[in-house]
């Protein structure tokens, strides 16, 4: 009893909380968020990486409601419960995630095999472990120091701030598992910084985390690896005879596996002509995250050797246009670059490719290590090489093209289901415009895509076509389309003037020759259509006739896949999940029929049901089990804490979310989108933060209503002035974009960052006691927000999102915890 | 009393005896059920997909042949309890046996006879190869994974199939020495067709191919080679699903 009464004292006497250790916890948690769903991605596929993260959250919501529990237990005996936090968070950190992969589990076999989900329970709770321990951390700062919340949640946020730009650097550097074991060794070194910090001389502690120090040293090789699923293209690639890794990149654009064979080569040519007399050559394969695949193809020199390439359907605008000026996205190994110099390679004059690959790993390995195999075709005369997205290039150059080509996105079988939670701003209304104003009046814009019964991709690239047709003032758009398709792929072409008789002609030749059918031109028979590759019905012919005429918003309304235009407001192309297609689906069960299910939108809906329900329990339970404990069941200030604190959550991560989207078009990637807005969101948040403490004492009551004014005031603006910046900084270099994000961003994240620590300093003045349950209540929200952001944003669009998002900070005016006296900071607050 | 006893225990002896030595026929009597039971779900969904398939049902010989092949015997011992369920399942390396009703209809499909040869790309459990050897005369299959080769020939050698060769190698090129074929079936994921492949089917035989993901065969391409040596293809969905609804649609 009297170590625990000298606890007690220490524990009081504490004056300044553990900055240094808390920054660095927080840096290491949030980079290992972000490194779990590189991890997952690369394990297994990134849909159900984000649905077992988001989950994993849940650990955060959950740090609260023990807290709330077992408050004085951890408040007293702060100099062994923070640091013990933190040195179970380290030794968590690579234990939970080892233990996790190696839980079998095939996402996909849940769908029929109920019996499996108690496994994807075992990986959510693995998961949840760390994130629990290092916010229970966070927790037990914020409610022992509750009148310095504001400096306390500042270092929080400044670490995760700085852990957001870590996590990048380090992916550009390091193999996954070495970050994994990076962070692991940091989060430990944090914990050693606590005990420092604190002047604990907890030896169990100091022992555990210099254990997980030496951890990397003492797990077997065998036990320290990437499990990747036996289901993904390179596991499966490399139980073949004669399979050999030949090296392997890492960045945060993905894993980089290169496979040769030279026993079975791959033969990589997806939308071959039945009528083929000759495969592909020998390929290097080229894995991404061990699934995406992409081949580098041998070349001599010799046009012969690419003819395979020409009995493509996405060859057919060779056969019609002489193109002098091409612009070849998503180049990747190169087989579009090459089908273009194997045009003109007996020509008078060499073309002009621009080839685009924003990943320049990839480009590296065909222009330099494998350059000789390769025929060295990224460094051939005519040929430019860039590491930007389409749009981006576009937007810095003004050229007309007589070619821009896109290869087919996601694998056979269509790209729906598990690309649908990605943003894609190539494949937008806008997007198209910008490609057809970069066209010569003889040009072709080509884009091929996979078949699928019913139709989806093909006919929403379609509408997508005909609707940017439109908005460029074209009145006849059937003019201008193409469409033929294969066994398995379907292109079309879309002129940049109106397609002539002539070239119609053409299209007809080149589809005797490889037996592949018309789908659409204008004026077609429908007895044209569905003579080769035949299906019951015609139905992309059908389709196309429908949306190149008057019943295009009516034949999108009916279709049971949505199949409407995306937009940078609502940029989800792969998205073609219909609610009322469901119970059809769900009938088919049993049938094989979830095959036809869009999985991706499904597993975030699941998500999101499995989070509100996880959510729900963390919020009553202190309220049962407190409520049992204590007469105060009723206790007025319950209702403005749920309120409050989940509003705040809510409309937080709705505004960040929305835009990490966003600004994807800004900067023109994901990696750096992600990377700079959180960054700048939680360091200036941060920032704001560590203001509150002053902004309370010289504005009391008014203080948060001047803020969330300020709030409304900014984020209005920039739904107002987005398209603008848009426009005017899209030619600038990236790092000037990236400090005009920064400028764009701070403002509004400075004021974002101050109501939760001022809510928690007015509770931690009346009703110290309800602090973890305000981060129990905070973090759930924050979970849910996250998914349920994406679902608004796919349905609804950004600008509803942000918009939401805004009333919701309104609304915490009218509910916030009163302002009045607070008690000063101290062991009083514990009380 | 104690001969009471003695005689119980005796008689409990002889009883379990009894029973031990007709389990193995009880066990060949529940797969028999199964086997039945599976071939019932499978014709009611064929009789759903009607439309789809462009048939009304499964011809004898494919129906004779899955209520003869014991699906059990082909898949991993852990999933034996499955083997009848209509179900894909995963045999190892990262490798499936579809669903009982997908390798129905795609063996009806092939519209085969008895006196036919029939390559198949893609060995995997052997469980394709025992229906296919079940109805024609002369089965040929090739598996790339070495894993997978030896124990699909120890499992179907063990089941007493005399009329499938089977051999390690690389499909792509098919197996020129037995062609041409009257029926190709290619399982193995394949970018493209081969062109060896369409070169070594007879005219007016047919190859099939599924196209989905692991566990979800989302459609099946029937390439089809006319008597003139046309290659045309048929794209076939194997579920009953209504596109699209009014008047676009012409259905419902």
């Amino acid at each position: 009893m009297s170590g625990l009464a000298s606890q007690a004292a220490d524990g009081s006497r504490l004056q300044r909380p553990p900055y240094i250790s808390l920054v660095m916890a927080s840096a290491v948690a949030l980079a290992y968020e972000i490194h779990l769903t590189r991890l997952f991605a690369i394990i297994q596929w990134h849909h159900f990486a984000y649905m077992v993260i988001s989950l994993a959250l849940l650990g955060y919501g959950f740090s609260g409601t023990v807290l709330a529990l077992w408050r004085e237990t951890f408040i007293r005996r702060i100099q062994h419960s923070y640091p013990a936090c933190l040195g179970l968070f380290a030794l968590s950190v690579p234990t939970c995630f080892l233990l996790a992969q190696s839980v079998s589990l095939h996402p996909e076999a849940l769908l029929w095999r109920p019996d499996l989900y108690w496994r994807l329970l075992v990986i959510y709770l693995l998961l949840a472990v760390p994130f629990f321990f290092v916010a229970l951390a966070v927790v037990i700062l914020l409610t022992r120091f509750g009148m310095r919340a504001g400096s306390v949640y500042a270092a929080d946020l400044v670490g995760a701030g700085l852990g957001s730009i870590l996590i990048i650097v380090a992916l550009f550097w390091f193999l996954p598992v070495s970050v994994l074991w990076a962070l692991t060794i940091l989060a430990a070194l944090a914990a050693l910084m606590a005990l420092a910090e604190l002047r604990s001389t907890n030896l169990p502690v100091a022992a555990l985390a210099v254990f997980t120090l030496v951890l990397p040293l003492l797990v077997p090789s065998e036990h320290a690896g990437l499990k990747i699923s036996p289901f993904k293209t390179l596991p499966q690639t490399m139980t073949v005879s004669g399979a050999q890794l030949l090296g392997t990149r890492s960045s945060p654009l993905g894993l980089i596996s290169i496979v040769g064979n030279p026993v079975v080569p791959f033969r990589y040519a997806p939308d071959l002509s039945l009528n083929a007399q000759v495969g592909p050559p020998d390929q290097i394969g080229v894995f991404i995250d061990g699934d995406r695949f992409s081949p580098i193809n041998a070349w001599s020199g010799d046009p012969g050797e690419t003819a395979w390439l020409n009995a493509s359907t996405s060859a057919l605008a060779y056969h019609l246009v002489a193109p002098r000026r091409i612009l070849i996205s998503g180049a990747g190994g190169g087989s579009e670059v090459l089908r273009a110099l194997g045009a003109f390679i007996d020509g008078l004059s060499t073309p002009h490719l621009d080839v685009l690959e924003s990943n320049m790993q990839i480009a590296g390995l065909v222009k330099d290590d494998f350059a000789a195999f390769s025929g060295d075709i990224y460094r051939r005369a005519g040929v430019h090489v860039h590491h930007r997205e389409p749009r981006e290039w576009l937007a810095r150059n003004i050229r007309h093209y007589d070619l821009i080509t896109f290869p087919a996105q996601g694998g056979p079988g269509g790209s729906g289901g598990l690309s649908a939670l990605g943003e894609n701003y190539e494949f937008t209304v806008e997007a198209f415009v910008q490609y057809l104003e970069s066209l010569t009046d003889q040009g072709f814009l080509s884009l091929t895509s996979w078949l699928q019964l019913p139709p989806r991709d093909t006919l929403k690239v379609f509408a997508t076509a005909v609707t940017a047709l439109k908005q460029v003032g074209v009145e006849e758009v059937a003019d201008r389309l193409i469409v033929i398709r294969g066994w398995q792929t379907a292109t079309l072409l879309v002129k940049g003037s109106a397609v002539s008789p002539a070239e119609i002609d053409g299209v007809r030749a080149f589809c005797q020759q490889h037996g592949f059918d018309l789908v659409f031109y204008k004026g077609m028979a429908a007895r044209e259509a569905n003579r080769i590759n035949r299906l019951r019905r015609p139905e992309y012919h059908e389709g196309t006739v429908a949306l190149a005429g008057p019943a295009f918003d009516d034949f999108i309304a009916r279709y049971k896949f949505d199949i409407a235009p995306a937009t940078d407001d609502r940029p989800y192309f792969f998205q073609f999940f219909r609610w009322r297609s469901l119970p059809e689906f769900l009938t088919l069960r049993g049938s094989g029929g979830l095959g036809l299910l869009e999985s991706g939108f499904v597993l975030l809906l699941a998500t999101l049901v499995q989070a509100m329900v996880l959510a729900l329990l963390f919020v009553l339970l202190p309220l049962i089990v407190g409520g049992r404990r204590s007469k105060t069941r009723r206790a007025p200030w319950r209702g403005r804490v749920v309120a409050y604190f989940s509003l705040l959550g809510l409309a937080f991560m709705f505004i960040e979310i929305a835009f990490i989207q966003k600004f994807v078009l800004f900067l023109h990637h994901p990696v750096y989108s992600v990377t700079t807005v959180l960054a700048g969101f939680l360091v200036f948040a941060g920032a704001g933060s560590a203001s509150a403490a002053r902004l309370n004492e010289a504005a009391g009551r008014t203080a948060l209503p001047v803020v969330v004014a300020g709030i409304a005031l900014l984020g209005l603006s920039y739904l107002a002035l987005a398209p603008f910046f848009q426009a005017f900084f899209s030619g600038f270099e990236l790092p000037v974009r990236i400090v005009m994000a920064l400028c764009l961003l701070a403002p509004l994240a400075f004021l974002m960052g101050i109501p939760f620590p001022l809510g928690v300093m007015r509770l931690a003045g009346h009703e110290p006691q309800a602090v973890p349950w305000a981060w129990a209540v905070n973090g759930s929200a924050s979970v849910i927000s996250a998914v349920l952001a994406t679902v608004l944003a796919m349905h609804l669009g950004f600008t509803t999102v942000v918009l939401s998002a805004l009333i919701m900070y309104v609304l915490c005016v009218t509910v916030a915890p009163p302002a009045g006296t607070a008690k000063r900071e101290g062991p009083d607050c514990e009380a | 009393m104690q001969r009471a006893l003695i005689s119980g225990c005796l008689v409990w002896l002889v009883l379990s005896g009894l029973l031990w030595a007709g389990q193995p026929h009880s066990d060949s009597t529940v797969y028999a059920q199964r086997r039945a039971e599976m071939l019932a779900t499978i014709d009611r969904m064929v009789a759903q997909t009607r439309q789809e398939l462009d048939r009304e049902h499964l011809g004898p010989a494919v129906r004779n042949a899955f209520a003869k092949v014991p699906r059990h015997e082909l898949v991993p011992e852990a999933l034996r309890r499955r083997a009848y369920f209509n179900e894909p399942l995963p045999i190892g390396f990262g490798q499936t046996i579809s669903q009982p009703y997908i390798v129905a209809i795609m063996t009806e499909l092939l519209e085969l006879e008895a006196g036919d040869r029939v390559l198949e790309v893609g060995t995997g459990s052997g469980y394709q190869a025992a229906v296919l050897a079940e109805i024609v005369q002369q089965v040929y299959s090739i598996e790339i994974v070495p894993e997978l080769a030896e124990r699909a020939r120890n499992d179907l050698a063990r089941l007493g199939y005399t009329n499938i060769e089977l051999r390690l190698g690389d499909g792509y090129f098919g197996w020129a020495d037995a062609s041409p074929f009257d029926g190709i079936v290619v399982t193995a994921a394949a970018s493209h067709v081969p062109p060896p492949l369409v070169r070594q089917l007879k005219p007016g035989a047919k190859m099939i191919i599924p196209v989905g993901r692991s566990f979800f065969v989302q459609q099946l391409i029937l390439v089809e080679k006319s008597e003139d040596n046309e290659v045309s293809s048929r794209l076939v969905m194997p579920v009953r699903f209504v596109p699209l609804t009014g008047r676009h649609g012409q259905q419902e």
